[in-house]
C-alpha cells in the first residue's frame, strides 16, 4: 500500500522543520555574537592601538637616539682621524721648516749671496743640501727628503741654476709656480704642480734668508718634496690645489672636487653619493695664510660600513619592537578576554531579556489589536442591532395596539415585545462594553449621594412585581459622597440588586450595606438563595456566563461583567465575598469624593 | 782662533791665517777680490795657511764651520792707510805732498770720499759728518 516515492516526498516536511527553525533562531543569536564581539574587537582595537602608540613612540625615540649616537660617533671618528692627520702634518712640517732653518744659516749660501758670488751660489748649495735631497735613482718614500731646491733673490724672483746643474729638475712651467711677489719674511708653504711624470704635486718650503749683515731678508731657499706618503696611496685621500684634486682615485676626482668648497674651509664637508654609496667628505687646509695658492688635503670616508652597522642596528631594534608589540598584542588579548568575559555575558542576558520582551511586546499588541478589532465589532454589531430591533418593538406594539386580537394573541405579542426590550438591554451593555473594552469610555466624575442613590435603586426594585416577598434591610448612613458618574454608579447598583433579586428565593431576604473603609466606601449586596457552587465562582464575572442555578432566570450574563468593569473604571472594585449557606453576598467599592 | 773683525792691508799683502782656538775652522771667502777657502785646519796644523791678497777690493772672510764668525779685509791699492780708534779719531802720517782723495770706508756698502792737496810738511783736518 505504502510506496517509496510518496513516502519520500511526506519525510519533506518534517526535515523542513527544522531548518524553519535555524533561520527563525540564528538571526537573533547572531546578533547577539555581533554585539558582543564588536565589544570584543574594539577593546582589542584600543589596546592595540595603545601597544602600537607606545611601541611606536620607543621606536621612534630609539632610532633618534640611534642616529644622534651615530652622528656623535661619526663625528667622533672624523674628529680623531682629523687630528692624527693634522698632528703627522704638524710635525712634519715642523721638521721640514727647522731643517730649512738650518740649511738658510750655511755660511756659504750667505757668502754666495751676500758677497756677490752668485755663480757659487748653487755650487755651493750642492754641498750643503746634499743630506735632504733624494737620492735621484730611489724612490724612497719619505717625506723628508728634498726633490728639488731653488733660491729666489730678494725680488722673489728665482734665481735659475747653472745649466745641467743637479737642483732637482723642473720645467719652465713648474719654475714658474715657486717665485713669489717679493722674497717672504717667514717660512711659506705652497704646492706646485708637477708637469713631468711622477708625483703630480710637490710641496714647497720657502725660507727666508736673512742678512746676517743689515738684518734684511735677501734671498730666500725653495725646496720641494712630495707632498705626503706615496708608498701606501690611500684612495680616499687626495690633495685639492687650484679647483683640481690629485693623488687618489681619479676616477671620483670630478664628483669630488665639485662638492667641495673653494677656497677650502677646514671640518667636515658634505656627504656625497659616489656610485650610489653615500660617502663623507672632509678637507684640512694646508697652507692657510701662505702667499701660494691655497692647497687642501681631501679625505673621502665610505660610510658602507656605518651605514651597515646602523641598518643592522636599526633591523635590530624594529625586530625588538616587533617582538614587542606581538607580545603587546598577546597580552592585549588575554587582557581583553579576561575583561570582556562578564560584559559578554550581560550583553547576552540583556539581549535574552530584550527577545523576550519584544515577544511579550508583540503578543501583547497582537492582543491588544484582537480586542480592538472584537470591541469594534461588538459595537458595531450593536449599533447595527439598534434600529432593527426599535424598528421590530415599533411593529409589535403597533400590532397590539389593533382589537380584533384575541387574548392569546395579545398575550403572545405582549411577550414579543418584552423580549425585544430585554434585547434593547442587551445591546446597551453590549455597546457600554465595547466602549470600556475599547478604552473609549470616559467617565464625568461628580460627587454623588450614594445613600439617596440607594435609596432610589430600592424604591425602583419594590415597584418591580416579583419583588413582593422580599424583605429589604438596609444599613446605611444618612449621606455618603462618592466620586462617579452618577449613571454607571446606578447601573452597577442596579445590576447588583437585580441579580439579588433574581437568584433570591420566594420569601427571601436582601441587605444592603454601606461602611467606610480604608480602601474607599463599600456597598455589600446580600441575598438570600442557593449559593453559586464553587467550581463556578470563579467565573461569573466572565462576559455571557450564567449560574447553573438560573437556566429559568431572566438574564443574558451580561450584568456582574459590566458591574466590574464600571466599578474598575471609577477606581473601585466589584468581588463575591461569600456564597454559601443560603447567603450570597457581593461588594463594591467606590472611591470617596 | 778669531777673525778680527776687519784688517785692511795694501795690495799683495800675505796673510796668515792660525788657528788659535781649540776646535777646527774652515776660512773661506767669495768675495771677488779673492775667492779662497782654506779647509778645515786644527790649531797645530803647519804650515799655517796663507793667502796673498793680490786684486784690492774687500773680502768678506767666512767659517764654514761657525756660521756667525765673519771678517773682513780690505785689499788697498795704497800704502797709506790707517784703521780710526773706536771715537772715530785718525791720523794719517808719512804722505809725501800732492793731491790725493781720501776715502773712508764705513762697512761694505757705504764709503766716503773727499780730494785733498796736502802741502809739504803740513798736517790737514778732515772730518766726515
Amino acid at each position: 500500500m505504502s510506496k517509496p516515492e510518496p513516502q519520500s516526498s511526506r519525510s519533506e516536511p518534517p526535515a523542513y522543520t527544522p531548518t524553519h527553525a535555524l533561520t527563525s533562531e540564528n538571526p537573533k543569536s547572531k546578533i547577539q555574537n555581533r554585539k558582543s564581539l564588536t565589544y570584543r574587537t574594539r577593546l582589542l582595537l584600543a589596546f592595540m592601538l595603545v601597544v602600537s602608540a607606545v611601541t611606536a613612540g620607543g621606536l621612534v625615540l630609539a632610532e633618534r637616539n640611534l642616529a644622534a649616537a651615530f652622528s656623535r660617533e661619526l663625528e667622533r671618528t672624523f674628529a680623531a682621524e682629523l687630528g692624527a692627520q693634522r698632528r703627522v702634518q704638524e710635525l712634519r712640517q715642523a721638521a721640514l721648516a727647522e731643517r730649512c732653518r738650518a740649511l738658510v744659516r750655511k755660511p756659504r749660501i750667505h757668502a754666495a749671496l751676500e758677497d756677490g758670488a752668485l755663480d757659487l751660489l748653487y755650487p755651493s748649495a750642492v754641498d750643503e743640501l746634499r743630506d735632504i735631497m733624494a737620492p735621484t735613482d730611489s724612490a724612497a718614500p719619505g717625506g723628508l727628503r728634498a726633490e728639488f731646491y731653488r733660491f729666489l733673490d730678494r725680488h722673489g724672483a728665482v734665481i735659475a741654476p747653472p745649466a745641467s746643474f743637479a737642483a732637482g729638475a723642473l720645467a719652465p712651467v713648474e719654475t714658474r709656480q715657486l717665485g713669489l711677489p717679493r722674497a717672504p719674511d717667514s717660512p711659506q708653504l705652497g704646492f706646485i704642480v708637477r708637469a713631468a711624470s711622477g708625483a703630480p704635486v710637490s710641496e714647497i718650503i720657502t725660507t727666508p734668508i736673512v742678512s746676517g749683515e743689515s738684518g734684511e731678508v735677501i734671498a730666500a731657499l725653495v725646496l720641494g718634496f712630495k707632498p705626503f706618503s706615496t708608498a701606501a696611496p690611500d684612495p680616499g685621500r687626495s690633495l685639492w690645489l687650484g679647483g683640481r684634486l690629485y693623488f687618489g682615485d681619479h676616477s671620483r676626482a670630478g664628483d669630488i672636487a665639485r662638492a667641495l668648497s673653494a677656497p677650502p674651509t677646514p671640518g667636515v664637508g658634505a656627504s656625497l653619493a659616489l656610485d650610489g654609496v653615500p660617502h663623507l667628505l672632509f678637507q684640512q687646509p694646508l697652507n692657510p695664510g701662505s702667499l701660494y695658492p691655497p692647497a687642501a688635503e681631501v679625505n673621502v670616508y665610505p660610510l658602507t660600513a656605518f651605514l651597515d652597522r646602523q641598518r643592522l642596528l636599526r633591523w635590530r631594534i624594529l625586530g625588538a619592537g616587533g617582538l614587542l608589540l606581538l607580545g603587546g598584542f598577546a597580552f592585549s588579548r588575554i587582557l581583553v578576554n579576561r575583561l570582556s568575559r562578564p560584559v559578554e555575558k550581560l550583553a547576552v542576558d540583556s539581549a535574552a531579556h530584550l527577545a523576550g520582551r519584544v515577544r511579550a511586546e508583540a503578543a501583547l499588541e497582537s492582543t491588544h489589536e484582537e480586542l480592538q478589532r472584537a470591541a469594534r465589532f461588538s459595537a458595531d454589531a450593536s449599533h447595527q442591532l439598534k434600529t432593527p430591533v426599535t424598528v421590530l418593538r415599533a411593529g409589535l406594539e403597533e400590532l397590539l395596539a389593533h382589537d380584533r386580537l384575541v387574548p392569546a394573541e395579545r398575550e403572545s405579542l405582549a411577550a414579543l415585545v418584552h423580549q425585544t426590550y430585554r434585547l434593547s438591554g442587551v445591546i446597551e451593555d453590549l455597546l457600554l462594553l465595547s466602549r470600556l473594552d475599547a478604552g473609549r469610555l470616559r467617565l464625568d466624575l461628580v460627587p454623588v449621594d450614594l445613600a439617596a442613590l440607594i435609596a432610589a435603586s430600592v424604591d425602583d426594585l419594590s415597584a418591580l412585581p416579583d419583588a413582593s416577598g422580599l424583605t429589604v434591610e438596609t444599613d446605611l448612613p444618612s449621606t455618603l459622597v462618592i466620586s462617579a458618574e452618577r449613571r454607571f454608579a446606578a447601573l452597577i447598583l442596579q445590576n447588583l440588586l437585580e441579580n439579588a433579586r433574581k437568584y433570591n428565593r420566594p420569601a427571601g431576604r436582601l441587605r444592603l450595606a454601606v461602611r467606610t473603609t480604608a480602601d474607599g466606601v463599600e456597598l455589600t449586596v446580600g441575598n438570600t438563595g442557593r449559593a453559586i457552587p464553587a467550581a463556578a465562582q470563579a467565573r461569573i464575572f466572565e462576559r455571557f456566563h450564567r449560574g447553573a442555578v438560573g437556566e429559568n432566570v431572566p438574564g443574558y450574563g451580561l450584568g456582574l461583567n459590566l458591574a466590574r468593569e464600571l466599578a474598575r473604571l471609577h477606581g473601585g472594585d466589584l468581588r463575591l465575598v461569600r456564597s454559601a449557606d443560603d447567603w450570597t453576598e457581593f461588594a463594591v467599592t467606590f472611591r470617596p469624593a | 782662533m778669531c777673525i778680527r773683525d776687519s784688517l785692511a792691508i795694501r795690495v799683495g799683502t800675505r796673510v796668515e791665517f792660525p788657528n788659535l782656538d781649540d776646535t777646527f775652522h774652515n776660512i773661506f771667502s767669495y768675495s771677488p777680490a779673492k775667492r779662497f777657502d782654506l779647509g778645515r785646519y786644527r790649531p797645530d796644523e803647519k804650515p799655517v795657511p796663507v793667502q796673498t791678497f793680490d786684486t784690492p777690493g774687500l773680502v768678506t772672510l767666512r767659517c764654514d764651520i761657525h756660521e756667525h764668525m765673519r771678517g773682513l779685509v780690505l785689499v788697498l791699492p795704497t800704502p797709506h792707510f790707517v784703521l780710526t780708534a773706536a771715537d772715530g779719531r785718525y791720523r794719517l802720517t808719512g804722505l809725501p805732498p800732492g793731491r790725493y782723495t781720501l776715502k773712508v770706508w764705513l762697512d761694505s756698502r757705504t764709503t766716503l770720499s773727499r780730494p785733498v792737496d796736502l802741502a809739504a810738511d803740513s798736517a790737514l783736518s778732515v772730518d766726515f759728518p
